[in-house]
């Protein structure tokens, strides 16, 4: 699994619906080989987060 | 104080006296006197809850989960309500509530003879929703043991955690008997099962384990469960072994009936020995084994076409004769000479 | 910043839940929680009540007491559980079929009787546990295991049914229109009464996928096309819109059985008038408006309802009223208020 850099992702909630990636508003999630990977760029909306139907995603606090 | 009251009366004074503090219903006859003492009452006493629902299968609902929220429920009924009742039963054995359904019995299939008696929802209790499941039944055959009954059908429900049925028939509903009620002594479970509101329990019809984790494919987990509901049942059923038996000793005929035909036979004693189940449900197995064992004869006579019989017949390895008092016909006169042809036909 | 104390509320020892990926009822049950937990309710005042079905899986998910009714009976449940415990918050998550559909009897009445319980509706338009088949909200038209050249009939409308008599609380969002949502989710927990919140939900894998769409998301992008935000407090919702329609229980309209004193009028010697004398005096060209009344005549001028007319409803100006004042839904007592000025001769 690759560092994470602002969200931490529940592999195991994870049922990858990829709600995540969709509603990212600057596109920084991907789904890529069954792992959800964040690129730079997050500018911190909790957006993936909030629409999350599995408690899977959170975002880092801080 | 002696009172003349009707076997609806006497239900419902009984349920009170167990305790009881919820009802929901829906009218039906013959059963509708329940209900309306349960709405006076709960004008008065605001202790008591009522709900006259929308239908049986909301008044059935009802009472398991006013059970499951912590109160001593019960509802009445007649054999279509009691049908549309069957799911809401089920599910009460799969949540393990306490609570007590009365049905007075009327002819049936379907509407059948709104006003006519009959003994012909014993297979509907046993059988009626889906799966397997334990009932516990109890069956009275007068006004004041109707109070009893009912008491000692709320004691079984806390004690098996299920629903209990307290079987009467549409004449016993509205015969009018002499009773002293208040000065009857009983004996009330308390009950014992955590009311909602305290924990993280999941009650449901789900196939669950012990702990209520729904398990969906596991026939191991359902295995358990299951076993231990039916023992559970089956202990409770067993401190109430309730019968009565009239012996005859020079007769080689055994009159079973129960209910009000019971009543109906009861002068034939002088002739027959009379055996009358008041639990109806689970058969009183060993009873019926041991009593029938010296008797050439064993006749049921019941208000339907041979459902007693039929268990009867499974309990003792044995046939049985059958005398089916159906439409609501119960004749003294004719259930005698059917037992004299019954006799003499030797089938 | 985000508040995840609501996680106490999940059990998440059984996550991930039974739900496909992307269904929508994830997102109820876990914003159903982050509601319940700002107000403060656990499993000491609250309890849980779920139908069959999909949806009918969430009460299991919350570390509350919880019970899982059969199909279509979650709101009898919740109702008998809220009168023999008003202490207990009392909360149903239930699904459009087993609401609307299997329960709809049960619907109809309970929120007739107005119990304090709140329903949340994960209505995804379709059964989905079963395989998605046609449900009673199903759109007209939709092409579903049921209808497979499109469904037949017109939907149950339930912002209609449920707002026909106050008080009522019937609220539409979707779980895409996120805030709204959340809002929604308060004010109905908060709502003290039967509130009923509609939650237009995805069912992607056995609705979505035959209607075209690929992701959970494209059918949020569908709900944004279909549905609109109404602003403000609504008596009631139109089909396509999102928003919250409420109403106070409507004041009883209280009979005042005052019984009036008939004044006591002295006729002797005012003037007689004969029948056809009255009818001069209906109101044109400027005269007054007289009536006739059990012997007496009034001059009704000065009533509003006459005003410049020869006749009110089915009273006519200058005339014996006497019959017409008996059969008419009020009483006598709406002309003693009003100056005799003569006798009427018999």
């Amino acid at each position: 699994m690759k560092p994470r850099l602002n969200v931490i992702w529940n592999e195991n909630y994870c049922k990858r619906c990829i709600l995540c990636v969709e509603v990212c508003p600057e596109s920084v999630l991907s789904l890529e080989r069954d792992e959800i990977v964040e690129k730079p760029g997050c500018i911190r909306c909790y957006q993936c987060e909030r629409y999350c139907p599995d408690v899977a995603i959170e975002v880092m606090d801080g | 104080m002696k009172q003349l009251l009707s076997g609806n009366e006497a239900i419902f004074q009984g349920a009170i006296r167990a305790g009881a503090t919820y009802f929901a219903g829906y009218p039906i006859t013959p059963s509708s006197e329940i209900l309306q003492q349960a709405a006076a009452l709960a004008e008065e006493n605001p202790g008591f809850r009522f709900l006259q629902a929308e239908d049986e299968i909301a008044a059935a609902i009802g009472i398991i989960s006013a059970s499951l929220a912590g109160a001593k429920s019960f509802t009445a009924t007649s054999g279509p309500g009691f049908s549309l009742m069957q799911e809401a039963l089920g599910w009460g054995h799969a949540v393990e509530a306490p609570c007590v359904f009365v049905n007075s019995m009327r002819v049936g299939p379907s509407t059948g003879m709104p006003t006519q008696p009959a003994q012909s929802d014993l297979l509907q209790i046993k059988g009626g929703s889906a799966g397997d499941y334990y009932p516990i039944a109890f069956y009275p055959n007068s006004v004041e043991e109707s109070f009893r009954l009912t008491v000692t059908a709320f004691n079984a429900a806390e004690e098996s955690l299920s629903p209990v049925i307290l079987l009467v028939d549409s004449l016993l509903s509205h015969l009018y008997e002499m009773a002293d009620l208040d000065a009857i002594e009983v004996a009330v479970v308390p009950r014992t099962k955590d009311p909602l509101g305290r924990s993280q329990r999941l009650f449901t019809g789900t196939a669950h384990d012990r702990m209520g984790n729904v398990k969906t494919n596991d026939p191991e987990a359902y295995r358990d469960w299951l076993n231990d509901l039916k023992e559970r049942h089956l202990q409770a059923a067993d401190k109430y072994p309730l019968y009565e038996y009239i012996p005859r000793k020079d007769s080689e005929t055994l009159l079973i009936a129960f209910g009000i035909t019971s009543r109906i036979i009861s002068s034939l004693k002088e002739r027959f020995s009379i055996f009358r189940p008041i639990r109806i449900f689970p058969v009183l197995e060993k009873e019926l084994q041991e009593i029938t064992r010296p008797y050439r004869h064993i006749i049921v006579v019941e208000g339907n076409d041979g459902q007693y019989a039929s268990w009867t017949e499974c309990a003792i390895h044995r046939k049985v004769m059958r005398v089916p008092c159906l439409g609501g016909g119960f004749k003294f006169q004719w259930i005698q000479s059917q037992i004299e042809e019954r006799l003499k036909e030797g089938k | 910043m985000i508040d995840r104390s609501y996680k106490e509320l999940l059990k998440l020892g059984r996550f991930p839940h039974t739900w496909c990926p992307g269904c929508g009822i994830g997102a109820v049950l876990k914003n159903v929680a982050m509601a319940m937990k700002e107000l403060g309710w656990n499993n000491q005042n609250t309890s849980v009540v779920s139908g069959i079905g999909c949806s009918g899986r969430m009460a299991g998910y919350m570390n509350l007491d919880a019970v899982h009714t059969p199909h279509g009976r979650a709101l009898t449940a919740a109702e008998a559980i809220k009168t023999v415990r008003p202490d207990l918050n009392v909360v149903v998550l239930s699904g459009d079929g087993d609401l609307g559909a299997i329960g709809g009897n049960h619907l109809l009445h309970t929120s007739r009787r107005n119990p304090d319980i709140t329903v949340f509706c994960n209505d995804n338009e379709i059964y989905g546990l079963t395989g998605g088949q046609a449900g009673p909200t199903t759109p007209k038209g939709t092409k579903t295991v049921t209808s497979p050249r499109g469904e037949h009939y017109q939907p149950l409308r339930l912002n209609r049914i449920l707002t026909t008599q106050a008080p009522y609380f019937y609220a539409r969002t979707t779980v895409y229109h996120l805030n709204h949502f959340k809002t929604c989710i308060r004010e109905a927990l908060l709502w003290k009464g039967f509130s009923f919140v509609d939650i237009i939900s995805d069912c992607i894998e056995l609705n979505g996928r035959r209607l075209g769409f690929k992701t959970a998301h494209q059918m949020f992008k569908w709900f944004e096309e279909r549905f609109h935000i109404a602003e403000g407090v609504r008596d009631h919702l139109k089909d396509d819109e999102l928003g919250i329609a409420k109403k106070e229980v409507e004041a009883e309209v209280k009979v005042e059985v005052e019984v009036e004193q008939i004044p006591e009028v002295q006729i002797e010697g005012l003037k007689l008038f004969a029948l056809e004398e009255l009818k001069q005096f209906d109101g044109t060209e400027g005269r007054p408006i007289y009536i006739g009344y059990k012997g007496k005549v009034y001059d009704i001028s000065a009533s509003p309802l006459f005003q410049g007319e020869k006749r009110m409803r089915c009273h006519i100006a200058g005339k014996d009223l006497t019959r017409d004042i008996e059969i008419a839904p009020h009483g006598e007592e709406l002309l003693f208020k009003f100056p005799v000025v003569g006798r009427l001769k018999e």
